[in-house]
C-alpha cells in the first residue's frame, strides 16, 4: 500500500461503488430534451447570480426574517433556486418518486437552514455542485471542472464584493483622490494647477484620434468612452461628507469647492466634448480609407503624440525663463519635474521611458549586430551590465552617483534622473527583443534591399528595422507594460508618484491603518492601464496583419 | 545582332567556394548591351551563384567581373557599388517584397532614398510600371493580399523602377502556380523588346526560345555550352547538353 493522498481516493472511490451504482441505475438513460448543454451552462450562470444576489442580501442586512419587504425581495430569489433543484431532478433521475422526493426535500431543508448564511451558502452550493455533477454525468464530460471554477468564482466575488461595498472605508480614497492623481505640489498649489490642463486636453484628443483610426464601429469606442466620461464626472465631483475621528469634525471629502458647473468641471466636459468630436470627424473621414492613407495618418498622429508630449512637458517645465509669472507667494517659472506627482506622474515616467527607451533600444540592438567593433562592444558591454543589475540598484545608482557626472552638465533632478534610468533599463531589454526581431527578418528581404542599391543603414531603418518591430509587438508591449509597472519603484527616490501617495495615505491622522483599501485601488490603477496597452497590442497585431483571417502573410 | 551594343559585362575566370566546395569554378563570359541571355542548368550548377557575383550579392574569390567599365570586388568603392547596383535590376525566386509596405512604396523606395527622387515623381513613375506590368489596381495592396504572380510581377516594377541597365532574372517563375507562370513571362518578353540587357536564369524553354540571344549551359559550376537557341536546342554539341535536353524536353 502507498500512502499518499491517490490511495485514499482510491479507496473512497472504491467503499462508495455500491452507492455510485445504486445512483447509476436510478440515473435516466437519456437526457430529456430540454437537459442540454445550454440550460446547463444558463442554470449555472442562474447559480452565480443567485450566490450573488444572495451575497448582496447578506452583507447589505436585508434577509432579516422580521422585515417583510426583504422577503418580498427574496422570494424571487427562492423561486428561481426553487425551479433550479426541480430542472436538475428531473433531468437526472428516471421515475424513481420516492427517491426524487428524498432528494428534493433534502434540498428543502438545505435552503431552510436558518443559521449563518454564509453556512447556508455552502451547503446551497454543495447542493448545486452534486446535483449539477449528477446531470452532466450523463454527457461524460469533465464539466466538473466549470462547476468547480463558477464555485471559486463565486466565493471569491461573495467575499470581493463584501469586502468593497460593506467593510471597506473609502473616503480615504474619495478624500485623497486629487492627492494621487496629480500629486502634493499642485493639491496645496491649484493656482499652477493650469499647467496640467494642456496635458489632459492633449491625452483626450490623441485617444480619440487613435480609436478613429481603428476604422471599428463608432460603439466600440463611444459605449466605454461615455462609461469613462461619466465615471470622470462623478470621480471629480462627488462631494461626501465624513466625520473626521481626528478632530471630533464633519469634514468634506473634497479639497476645492466645486459644483456642476465650477471651472474645473467646465473643462473636463470641454476635454470631453473635444474627444467626442475628433472622434466622430476623424472617423467619418477615415472609416472607409484604404489601408496605407490611414497608415500615413496613424504615423502623423504617432509625431503629434511625441510632439503632443513635449508640449505638455514644457507647459509643466518651461526651459529658462520663459513663461514665468507672479503668483501669491513668489515668482514661479514652470514646476520642476521634482514636484510632480500622483498617477499622472507615474503615467508621464511610464511614457517617456517606453519612447526613450525605444531609442535607446533600437541604438544598443543595432550596435550588438554592428561590424564597428568600437561600436558593438559598448553596445554588449551596456546590454549585459544594465540587465544584470535590479533596477532598485540602478534607481539608487540615479539618485546617489548620477548626480556627479550628470550634473555639471544638465541640471537633472530627481525625476528626470529616473527617467534616464527607465529608459537605459528599458531600453535594454526593449534591445534584446528587436535583435531577435532583426534576426527573424528574412535575408532575402535584405538582400532585395541591398541589389536596389540601398545602403547598410538605408536597409537597417526602411527594410530591417519596420520588419522587426512588425514581428514584435506583443514582446515589446510586453516590455512597456513591465516599465508601466516598475514605476512605482521610483518611491525608493521619495518622488511622489502614485504608489507611493497611496502607501502613506494610511498613515494620515484620519485614515490609519485603512491599508487594504488604499492597495485595491493602487492594484486597480495599474491593472486598469496594463490591461488597456494588452488590448491595444493585440489590436496592432490585427491592423499589422498578423492575426488577419484572409490567410498567411508572404515573405 | 545588330542591336547589340559594346561589351557591358565582362566576366574571366570568377570562382566562388563555400568551404571546400567550389560552386563556381572559372566562368568567362562577355555580354553585349542589349542581349539576353538565357542560363540553363540544373539544380546546384551554380547558374544562381553566376549572377547573385554580378552585383556582389554573392563575394567571388577568383577571377575578375567588370561591368560597365567598374570593376566588380571587394575594394569596389562604396560610391561605385552604390551605382553599379542601381544600374543593375534584380528579381528574385521568392520575390523579397518588403512586407511592410504596400505595392506602391516598395516600388518607390529606392528612387526615393538611393537616387533622390521626389515622392511625386517616384509615384508617378511607380504607376506607369504598374501599368506596363499589368496590375495598376493593386497599387495601394499589401504584398500579401496579392497572388504569386502579382507579387513577381511588383517584383519585376520595383526593380525596373530604378531604370537599370541590365535586369538579372533569378528563376523568376519556379515558385509560382503554373498559371501565374505565363502573366510574369509575358511581362520580361514585353521587358525583352526594350533595349535592356537580360539574364535570365530559367527552366522555362519556351521563353529561351522565344527571345534569348544566347543561351547557356552550366553544370558543376562550369560554363558548358553557349550557343544561339535555334542551334543550342536543335544542334548541341556537347554530351552534356544533349543528356541535359534529353531529361527535361
Amino acid at each position: 500500500m502507498i500512502e499518499d493522498t491517490s490511495t485514499t481516493v482510491g479507496e473512497l472511490y472504491h467503499r462508495t461503488r455500491h452507492l455510485r451504482r445504486w445512483i447509476d441505475s436510478n440515473l435516466l438513460e437519456d437526457a430529456p430534451k430540454w437537459a442540454t448543454r445550454e440550460t446547463e451552462v444558463g442554470g449555472m450562470l442562474a447559480a452565480t447570480i443567485v450566490g450573488l444576489v444572495a451575497a448582496w442580501m447578506d452583507i447589505s442586512g436585508i434577509l432579516d426574517p422580521l422585515n417583510l419587504w426583504a422577503i418580498l425581495h427574496a422570494l424571487p430569489l427562492f423561486l428561481l433556486a426553487f425551479i433550479f433543484y426541480w430542472m436538475v431532478t428531473f433531468s437526472v433521475f428516471r421515475g424513481n418518486w420516492r427517491l426524487i422526493l428524498f432528494i428534493l426535500s433534502c434540498w428543502g431543508i438545505m435552503g431552510g437552514i436558518p443559521v449563518d448564511f454564509q453556512f447556508a451558502t455552502t451547503v446551497y452550493w454543495l447542493g448545486m455542485v452534486v446535483s449539477t455533477y449528477l446531470m452532466v454525468i450523463k454527457y461524460r464530460t469533465n464539466s466538473m471542472i466549470s462547476i468547480a471554477a463558477t464555485a471559486f468564482i463565486f466565493w471569491f466575488l461573495q467575499a470581493f464584493f463584501a469586502f468593497v461595498f460593506n467593510e471597506a472605508e473609502w473616503d480615504v480614497i474619495w478624500t485623497n483622490r486629487q492627492l494621487g492623481t496629480i500629486g502634493p505640489y499642485f493639491t496645496r498649489t491649484p493656482e499652477e494647477s493650469w499647467r496640467l490642463w494642456p496635458a489632459f486636453f492633449i491625452a483626450i484628443a490623441l485617444g480619440s484620434a487613435a480609436y478613429a483610426l481603428l476604422q471599428e464601429e463608432k460603439r466600440k469606442f463611444l459605449i466605454p468612452y461615455s462609461v469613462f466620461s461619466a465615471i470622470l464626472i462623478i470621480v471629480v465631483n462627488y462631494q461626501k461628507n465624513y466625520y473626521s475621528n481626528w478632530n471630533q469634525e464633519v469634514l468634506s471629502n473634497r479639497t476645492y469647492a466645486a459644483d456642476w458647473g465650477d471651472p474645473i468641471m467646465l473643462k473636463i466636459y470641454a476635454a470631453i466634448i473635444l474627444g467626442y468630436i475628433i472622434f466622430m470627424f476623424l472617423h467619418d473621414k477615415y472609416k472607409d480609407a484604404e489601408d496605407y492613407i490611414v497608415n500615413v495618418a496613424q504615423r502623423r498622429l504617432m509625431i503629434a503624440a511625441v510632439a503632443g508630449f513635449f508640449f505638455a512637458y514644457f507647459t509643466l517645465d518651461p526651459p529658462g525663463d520663459f513663461g514665468c509669472h507672479t503668483s501669491e507667494y513668489a515668482i514661479t517659472c514652470g514646476v520642476s519635474p521634482e514636484e510632480w506627482g500622483g498617477f499622472s506622474l507615474n503615467l508621464i515616467l511610464a511614457v517617456a521611458g517606453s519612447v526613450l527607451g525605444f531609442g535607446v533600444g533600437i541604438l544598443l540592438a543595432f550596435g550588438r549586430q554592428s561590424d564597428l567593433s568600437f561600436f558593438k562592444w559598448p553596445s554588449i558591454a551596456v546590454i549585459e551590465i544594465i540587465r544584470s543589475g535590479p533596477l532598485v540598484a540602478w534607481l539608487f545608482i540615479a539618485f546617489i552617483l548620477m548626480p556627479d557626472f550628470i550634473n555639471p552638465v544638465y541640471e537633472a533632478d530627481s525625476v528626470v534622473r529616473t527617467i534616464i534610468i527607465l529608459s537605459l533599463f528599458g531600453g535594454c531589454y526593449i534591445a534584446e527583443i528587436l535583435r531577435g526581431g532583426l534576426q527573424a527578418v528574412s535575408s532575402g528581404q535584405v538582400e532585395a534591399s541591398n541589389a536596389l542599391g540601398m545602403s547598410p543603414t538605408q536597409t537597417k531603418l526602411f527594410v530591417e528595422l519596420p520588419s522587426a518591430i512588425r514581428t514584435t509587438v506583443p514582446a515589446l508591449v510586453s516590455s512597456v507594460i513591465g516599465l508601466w509597472k516598475d514605476t512605482s519603484l521610483v518611491y525608493l527616490l521619495g518622488v511622489h508618484d502614485g504608489f507611493n501617495l497611496i502607501r502613506i495615505m494610511p498613515e494620515q491622522r484620519d485614515f490609519l491603518g485603512l491599508h487594504k483599501e488604499v492597495y485595491l485601488v493602487a492594484g486597480f490603477m495599474f491593472f486598469i492601464f496594463a490591461y488597456y496597452l494588452s488590448r491595444i497590442s493585440m489590436r496592432v497585431e490585427v491592423s499589422l496583419g498578423l492575426r488577419s483571417d484572409t490567410g498567411g502573410e508572404m515573405t | 545582332m545588330s542591336k547589340l551594343g559594346n561589351v557591358i559585362i565582362d566576366t574571366s575566370g570568377v570562382k566562388v567556394n563555400f568551404g571546400d566546395f567550389w560552386a563556381l569554378k572559372g566562368i568567362s563570359m562577355k555580354i553585349r548591351k542589349g542581349e539576353i541571355v538565357v542560363v540553363l542548368g540544373p539544380s546546384g550548377s551554380g547558374k544562381s551563384t553566376f549572377i547573385r557575383t554580378l552585383n556582389r550579392l554573392q563575394p567571388h574569390s577568383g577571377g575578375t567581373i567588370e561591368i560597365d567599365g567598374i570593376t566588380v570586388d571587394e575594394d569596389t568603392s562604396v560610391a561605385d557599388m552604390k551605382f553599379l547596383r542601381s544600374e543593375i535590376g534584380f528579381v528574385f525566386q521568392q520575390f523579397n517584397l518588403f512586407p511592410h509596405m504596400t505595392v506602391l512604396e516598395n516600388i518607390t523606395l529606392a528612387p526615393m532614398k538611393v537616387k533622390g527622387a521626389t515622392r511625386q515623381d517616384a509615384e508617378h513613375e511607380a504607376h506607369e510600371l504598374l501599368d506596363l506590368v499589368g496590375i495598376p489596381e493593386q497599387a495601394y495592396k499589401y504584398p500579401s493580399a496579392l497572388s504569386g504572380g502579382q507579387q513577381q510581377r511588383v517584383a519585376i516594377a520595383r526593380a525596373l523602377a530604378m531604370d537599370p541597365k541590365i535586369m538579372l532574372f533569378d528563376e523568376p517563375t519556379s515558385a509560382l502556380d503554373p498559371e501565374m507562370i505565363k502573366e510574369v513571362l509575358d511581362v520580361m518578353i514585353d521587358l525583352a523588346k526594350r533595349d535592356i540587357t537580360m539574364i535570365v536564369v530559367t527552366h522555362e524553354m519556351g521563353f529561351a526560345m522565344a527571345v534569348a540571344d544566347r543561351v547557356v549551359l552550366f553544370d558543376e559550376g562550369e560554363l558548358v555550352e553557349q550557343n544561339t537557341p535555334a542551334e543550342f536546342f536543335d544542334n548541341p554539341q556537347h554530351k552534356r547538353t544533349k543528356l541535359f535536353l534529353e531529361q527535361i524536353l
